[in-house]
């Protein structure tokens, strides 16, 4: 589903990714860890096509050019930076907005794509919110609705950027079951994380990374806390 | 005051400028690209002046520069990604610049005056024809694109990852701002027609929810203010641009006013 080969990045002389190789099954979910400054977020920003490497390959649904199946991507960006408080517009707006690539030009939202964000805004504890103004919830409430947006549009790959950064006990576990129901019906995950102990007993594969390299990469069930130790605090 | 037909004309144009404007400048506000307007605005003067200097319409020289300089900007902005103010710093002061020296060039200063600060007698059918012939492709535009312009700029990652051609979004809203401020120059003038696509949005940011309803609030607000504005140009022989815009602003301080209380 996702396959990144001798992938090198960088932002002008700076190298921040080197020969990444990774492969990545349909109705995986793998999740990538490491500590900041790591590569992370810019794996992710590669896998999506928001950077593009200087050197290797990035495939998507088996292909180099997967613009025609973008429509199946949703991605989770955090919260924090990509989101103006004071912007105008409501839960359900936020929601629909998943719905836009899928609609096409000149068409509106119909009853069938409001009783879908009702749905899953109502799956997400957020349907009380659904017309105040999205700066007005709280954080964990926040990045729920950015989930929602994301999930509307019942993806085929599901790529998140440090979603539980900054929220509540509460709005952590919805995210974490709504993740195992999305694995369970075969989206493929990718998740950029902090909170790896959570989730890793959920995991098919953890990817360690370290100065822009993939350390190691861990099966299911493989990996721990004692490993995680081993990796990062020998040096 | 209706009874002459260039303020029946005034009245047609400033109607609908005060509907576009805003549907257009709430995106560029939001995408905070607000100094979009400020800039192209800086290009119709030059187009302007380009038109008195070589004898056709100056709405039309005004048209034709600012999309020239819209898709221009597109291309500046790839050179100095991440510091945008570069690229409309040197548009700004490039039109100026040859603006300077074209209207030292040309005798009549009055016509000028009339390009910077706008005119409510200005406005002639031709002009008007103009307005209407730009405003129809420009309001189908915004229904066609509304949702993705919407998207991209709530996040513009986000909307390119999912498959949103955010390149040619991106272009497209440049164009509709430089339309929107070729036909307005006439009656807002060159130097104030960026408060007409900003200062809509703004006051209607601090009273609403969501993006509907500041569409809506905006238009409405741009609408009382342009018909009053020309109003007062009427009756004050005043420049409407300096009218509509101090309407803004008493508006906007009414707005701030009422929140603070």
């Amino acid at each position: 589903m996702i396959e990144l080969i001798d992938v090198s990045f960088g932002f002008e002389e700076k190298i921040v990714l080197k020969d990444i190789n990774l492969k990545i099954e349909k109705g995986e979910l793998c999740t990538i860890v490491g500590p900041n400054g790591s590569g992370k977020s810019t794996l992710v920003h590669v896998i999506t096509g928001i950077y593009k490497p200087y050197k290797g390959i990035v495939k998507l649904f088996g292909r180099e050019d997967y613009r025609e199946q973008r429509r199946k991507i949703s991605f989770v960006p955090q919260k924090v930076s990509s989101f103006n408080q004071l912007f105008p517009i409501s839960v359900k707006e936020t929601v629909l907005l998943g719905l836009v690539p899928q609609k096409g030009f000149f068409k509106r939202f119909n009853k069938e794509d409001f009783k879908k964000a009702d749905d899953i805004l109502k799956k997400l504890d957020l349907y009380e919110t659904k017309d105040k103004q999205l700066g007005k919830l709280s954080g964990g409430q926040q990045q729920r609705v950015f989930i929602a947006r994301a999930l509307i549009s019942e993806p085929e790959i599901l790529i998140l950027d440090e979603p539980t950064v900054g929220i509540d006990s509460k709005s952590e576990e919805i995210l974490y079951n709504l993740l195992l129901e999305q694995k369970n019906n075969n989206t493929t995950i990718v998740m950029v994380t902090h909170d790896i102990f959570a989730i890793k007993d959920y995991a098919d594969k953890v990817v360690c990374m370290k100065d822009g390299e993939i350390l190691t990469i861990f099966g299911a069930k493989e990996f721990s806390a004692k490993k995680y130790k081993q990796i990062y605090l020998t040096d | 005051m209706l009874r002459y037909a260039f303020m029946q004309r005034a009245f047609i144009a400033g109607i609908i400028i005060s509907i576009i404007a805003p549907l257009i400048g709430n995106y560029i506000m939001l995408k905070r690209f607000s100094q979009i307007g400020d800039t192209l605005s800086h290009s119709a003067i030059l187009g302007v002046a380009l038109g008195l200097l070589i004898g056709i319409n100056p709405l039309i020289g005004a048209l034709v520069i600012t999309i020239f300089f819209a898709i221009a900007l597109e291309r500046l902005r790839k050179e100095f990604k991440g510091f945008a103010e570069i690229s409309l710093s040197m548009i700004t002061m490039a039109s100026l610049g040859f603006s300077a020296i074209i209207f030292s060039r040309i005798k009549s200063s009055a016509n000028v005056m009339n390009y910077l600060f706008g005119s409510i007698v200005a406005i002639s059918l031709a002009d008007l024809i103009l307005i209407l012939l730009i405003a129809i492709p420009s309001v189908l535009l915004i229904l066609i694109f509304q949702k993705e312009l919407l998207y991209i700029c709530f996040d513009e990652d986000g909307a390119y990852v999912s498959g949103i051609n955010v390149k040619l979004l991106n272009l497209v809203l440049n164009i509709l701002v430089a339309l929107v401020i070729g036909i307005s120059l006439r009656i807002v003038g060159g130097f104030l027609i960026s408060a007409l696509l900003v200062i809509p949005g703004a006051i209607s940011m601090k009273l609403v929810s969501n993006f509907r309803k500041l569409q809506l609030y905006s238009v409405l607000i741009s609408l009382f203010s342009v018909v009053f504005g020309i109003i007062l140009s009427f009756y004050l022989n005043i420049s409407p641009g300096g009218s509509i815009v101090v309407i803004f602003t008493c508006l906007y301080a009414i707005t701030e006013f009422k929140k603070g209380m």
